[in-house]
């Protein structure tokens, strides 16, 4: 019986470390499968500028509050210290037309900023949001240049990227900071199947058009529009994964071909000296 | 005839002095406004949010390239063993040793956290990250091009420490790590070396040259930044910019020395053959 158990514990220790990489190597698929994933969702039919989402957003953020852009409508930017802005956005072809429109992180299913940062500070967590990891950021900016909405911004008093969690912090318990704050219902938070489906019912309604749907591969932010993107003068994202793998693999391939090419051409330059050389020698002979 | 005076003359004119002391103006300029970045906060070296690669990385990616390209050269000489281009590959790569260096050094500078960057780099290395794979490849070229220096300068320093006595003869020793041998034998065994370094540093500057333009190949998000052609324009622009680098080195340091260039450089830089 002994020499059974102490079989069974090396087989088990022979055991630990092999299941621990296999865990450890396994695709993220299947984790994803036990968890719900959320969407946010923005009106701009409805949004009527009180900016109480970015108040919100700067309290429970506890980032530094700026009365005038919230107290104006004057254009206000992301920011290290702004998560979340909402600006007033005029249609191009029909000036009359303006609209709020709430703005941040996206939170990209395939995030193009997760991808590019070197030191994995950047995830997507498998319930939808895309969050830095701020004490892991370099603050390389890498991030802000893959991004296709220019979101993460540098936060130069941390010295690292900032940008909207989705409130990971309160999900799903309670809804995001600039969700609960919103008095008129415009912005609104709940598992994505649901969210998507009603973004699209409303999108039908109004007759407009639904951003986030296929931009960058998709995103979990669903933001109704009055218009296209870009009669609004928004930033238009591509309609598929922004820098995936396979077009990364396929951009670098080129630089090592490129390389090849270089150190093939230096070759066939140090043959010509030789060349020379035996020509050279050949005359002498000659 | 401007161009010969530069390249034979070793009268010193007016021009002369304006450029090195404005070159030294500017030097204490740059020096100051780093100190202050890391005094105050970064936003000193930065243009606006909206442009967060701003002057360090200009700086880092033409030293770096150009340092790059001065190992191509070098590599015409020790590597693919054409004889007349062995005059310059100590020069080269000195100057590509260096170039990292301050290329290092100021992407160090554009990190909000480079302690960070030293640790997180190798406990979570992204393997999708273009930048990951230019830092680890570009650390590798470093250590091959010190490599190929010191293989490069040995005879030079070993001649020296047997010159010299005392504490100088401790520094060169140590520098040479007490192998002061002078004998064809080991200038041999240098050469041997250096050229193995040298394969080395080759292999890894041009594939972390390939790599530097995939970091800016990769982001499909900047319309004009993006493509396979970044790389491939990387490597070509980084051959053409080190041998540039070459020829303005030679000229100011034989200008400083008050020397004239010898014939044979000239006619190595110029591509002046004999036929």
């Amino acid at each position: 019986m002994g020499r059974r158990n102490t079989t069974t514990r090396r087989q088990f220790l022979k055991f630990v470390p092999a299941a621990s990489v296999g865990l450890s190597l396994g695709n993220s698929a299947s984790v994803d499968a036990s968890f719900v994933k959320y969407g946010k969702f923005h009106d701009t039919t409805k949004c009527i500028g009180c900016k109480r989402c970015v108040s919100a957003c700067k309290r429970w953020n506890k980032l530094k509050i700026d009365r005038e852009e919230e107290l104006t409508d004057r254009e206000t930017d992301l920011s290290g210290q702004t998560w979340v802005v909402v600006n007033l956005t005029r249609d191009k072809r029909n000036r009359e037309d303006l609209h709020y429109l709430h703005w941040g992180c996206q939170h990209c299913i395939k995030p193009a900023c997760a991808g590019a940062c070197p030191v994995k500070a950047i995830s997507k967590l498998p319930e939808g949001p895309v969050i830095v990891n701020e004490n892991k950021c370099i603050g390389c900016r890498y991030c802000y240049q893959a991004c296709p909405y220019k979101v993460p911004r540098f936060d130069f008093e941390k010295r690292v990227a900032a940008k909207c969690t989705m409130c990971h912090d309160r999900i799903p318990r309670v809804k995001p900071a600039c969700v609960s704050a919103c008095p008129v219902g415009a912005l609104d938070f709940g598992i994505k199947q649901e969210i998507l489906a009603k973004a699209k019912k409303r999108t039908e309604e109004v007759g407009g058009y639904l951003l986030g749907e296929h931009e960058a591969g998709g995103t979990d932010f669903l933001t109704v529009l009055p218009t296209t993107p870009e009669a609004l003068g928004l930033v238009v994202a591509p309609k598929k994964v922004i820098s995936s793998d396979l077009d990364k693999l396929r951009i670098t391939s080129f630089g090592f071909m490129g390389a090849s090419l270089l150190t093939g051409l230096m070759y066939m330059y140090s043959r010509t000296e030789e060349e020379q050389k035996e020509e050279e020698e050949e005359e002498k002979k000659e | 005839m401007m161009g010969n005076a530069i390249l034979t003359g070793n009268t010193k004119s007016p021009a002369y002095y304006i450029w090195i002391s404005s070159l030294i103006a500017l030097m204490v300029l740059g020096g100051y406004a780093h100190f202050m970045s890391l005094l105050t906060s970064q936003e000193i070296l930065e243009f606006s949010i909206r442009i967060p690669w701003a002057l360090m990385v200009s700086n880092y990616v033409f030293l770096v390239v150009s340092g790059s390209g001065l190992c191509i050269v070098s590599s015409l000489g020790h590597v693919f063993g054409m004889k007349r281009y062995e005059l310059i590959s100590k020069r080269c790569v000195f100057l590509a040793f260096i170039t990292i260096l301050f290329g290092m050094f100021s992407i160090a500078i554009h990190l909000g956290h480079p302690e960070r960057a030293l640790v997180y780099n190798i406990i979570t290395p992204n393997f999708r990250s273009a930048i990951w794979w230019m830092g680890a490849l570009y650390s590798f070229y470093v250590l091959f091009i010190a490599v190929e220096y010191w293989f490069l300068a040995r005879v030079g320093l070993a001649n020296k420490a047997n010159g010299s006595m005392g504490l100088k003869r401790k520094i060169y020793c140590l520098m040479v790590v007490k192998k002061t041998d002078e004998s064809q034998e080991s200038q041999k065994n240098d050469h041997k070396w250096a050229r193995f370094a040298g394969i080395f540093a080759l292999f890894f500057g041009l594939s972390a040259l390939s790599t530097l333009g995939a970091v800016f190949g990769h982001t499909e998000a900047r319309a004009f930044w993006y493509g396979p052609y970044y790389p491939v324009y990387f490597l070509f622009s980084a051959a053409f910019c080190g041998y540039a680098w070459l020829i303005s080195a030679t000229i100011i340091t034989y200008q400083v020395k008050g020397k004239e260039i010898p014939e044979k450089l000239i006619n190595l830089l110029f591509l002046k053959f004999r036929h």
